[in-house]
């Protein structure tokens, strides 16, 4: 074989080579969810309440290390699920119809202490936060305008060193207990809400 | 997908129908026994040059804990052919080994064709005909986006970590070569002007600057150097991206040697000295090997 027929081989066989091969990292599953919808629930007080809607804008979500916890800036050192795709966020996420958000994170190694809830309405040029309801046959309808870091500590800090640590984190917010307290809608969906790491 | 396999045949086509014997000391031809690297050689009339080129890369994208690892292995299969002794034609295909480790300790790893490269080369003075001392050179190439689109495996490789661009980038530049056996010098001046390519994002205008001297006192010689590059920012979606482009200057050395007759090897290490490039971008020891054969 001549060193030019040789050399066209070599280049046919480049032209058709293509492969990947991944291996996944660290993972961790983040759900961000209300609770089963219900048509009617009993508030903290007995009061007989309904909602139609308990909508969140959600436009990041993020696990936050536990030395960055006081002071990090916002977009400090983290884990988002935003990358450069673009099938991430921002969500809008009606509760009290049963919508969740769920994302895999990949943080670096390290030890995570809460994991954060970036809630804004930017994207939608909407609030935050949206709730409309009936208490005691009393209408509700009422929002929160700011963008809003809900940030719920874990129980005990997530050590993340290698591979196949990834460990299921679920934030709850409840939305039958947002008429449970008193205060601003970001205050009460910050009570509301919970981590089942 | 026609329009590679268009492109794989008339390149195969090329390639496939002569298959002329070797000839003996091409290097005679044009009175100079200096090695040369596939494209800075003298051009003479109906030279065939092959060359693979085997290189190694290391780059970081990001700071610390965050930061993801490119170890990049190509080979490029190149082929040059004078169709005078003005002229100079080259193709070039790259093969892409990458691998790649992401933050969360994820790795990848991708075996595919970059980016093909096509080349003209005219040389617009030679102080004489034969052996002559000073040849100053016109380049004018294109880079044609055969890499594949790498899909995101898990939403983490950007723009940076694809093997190619994904647009046609253009290329002009001059080459300045000085012959005077056992020295040699030559000096490349080219930029590169991106064009809007398939991934949204259109690479900066990009310079380059290399300075090679070879001494080659026999039929191994030494090679030293100084290359540099001027990236400016790529665009993504028309906005500038602050976390790109920058500059950074390599240290080369080398060796050269011709074990036999049309037969060139090269060794070369390039160390990178300066670096500023922005995005936390930073470029590694990089190591190449090549032969070339005049056919």
């Amino acid at each position: 074989m001549s060193e030019r027929r040789l050399f066209a081989s070599a280049l046919a066989l480049a032209l058709t080579l293509h492969c990947v091969a991944y291996e996944p990292g660290i993972e961790v599953p983040v759900t961000v969810t209300g609770v089963a919808p219900t048509l009617g629930f009993t508030t903290a007080d007995g009061d007989t309440a309904s909602l139609q809607s308990a909508m969140v804008r959600v436009e990041a979500v993020e696990l936050r290390r536990c030395a960055t916890v006081s002071w990090a800036p916002r977009w400090g050192s983290t884990a988002r699920a935003h990358t450069t795709t673009d099938a991430n966020g921002p969500w809008a996420l009606d509760l009290s119809h049963g919508d969740r958000l769920a994302e895999v994170l990949r943080p670096v190694p390290g030890e995570y202490c809460a994991v954060v809830v970036h809630l804004s309405g930017a994207s939608f040029a909407a609030p935050a936060m949206t709730l409309v309801g009936e208490v005691a046959g009393e209408a509700r309808s009422e929002g929160w305008e700011q963008p809003f870091d809900l940030e719920i500590p874990f129980p005990q800090p997530l050590a993340f060193e290698s591979v196949g640590d990834g460990l299921e984190v679920v934030v709850l917010i409840d939305q039958r207990r947002l008429f449970d307290t008193e205060g601003s809608l970001a205050e009460r969906v910050a009570a509301a809400t919970t981590v089942l790491p | 997908m026609v329009a590679r396999f268009a492109l794989v045949a008339s390149v195969l086509g090329a390639l496939a129908l002569d298959a002329a014997a070797a000839r003996a000391c091409s290097t005679c031809t044009v009175g100079d026994p200096t090695l040369t690297a596939l494209g800075v050689g003298q051009p003479y009339a109906d030279r065939l040059r092959l060359s693979a080129t085997a290189r190694q890369r290391r780059e970081t994208l990001g700071t610390g804990a965050e930061a993801t690892e490119l170890l990049e292995h190509r080979v490029e299969l190149a082929a040059a052919w004078s169709p005078s002794d003005r002229w100079v034609l080259s193709v070039l295909v790259p093969l892409v080994q990458q691998r790649v480790t992401f933050p969360n300790l994820a790795r990848e790893r991708r075996f595919n064709l970059g980016d093909l490269e096509l080349r003209a080369r005219l040389v617009v003075f030679r102080d004489r005909d034969l052996a002559p001392r000073h040849l100053v050179s016109v380049l004018l190439g294109l880079e044609v986006p055969t890499a594949p689109r790498l899909r995101d495996s898990a939403g983490q490789t950007p723009y940076e970590l694809q093997s190619g661009s994904g647009s046609l980038d253009p290329f002009a530049g001059v080459l300045y070569s000085r012959f005077a056996a056992p020295h040699s010098v030559h000096l490349l001046a080219a930029v590169t002007t991106p064009t809007p390519g398939r991934f949204g994002v259109t690479g900066g205008v990009s310079g380059r600057w290399m300075t090679r001297y070879q001494w080659q006192p026999r039929a191994v010689g030494l090679e030293l150097g100084v290359d540099a590059r001027l990236d400016g920012m790529d665009r993504v979606g028309g906005v500038r991206d602050l976390e790109s482009g920058g500059a950074v200057m390599w240290v080369v050395g080398g060796l050269v040697a011709s074990p036999v007759t049309d037969v060139a090897l090269r060794f070369i290490a390039a160390m990178p000295v300066l670096q500023s490039l922005r995005g936390g971008h930073e470029e590694g020891l990089a190591l190449m090997a090549s032969v070339t054969l005049d056919v």
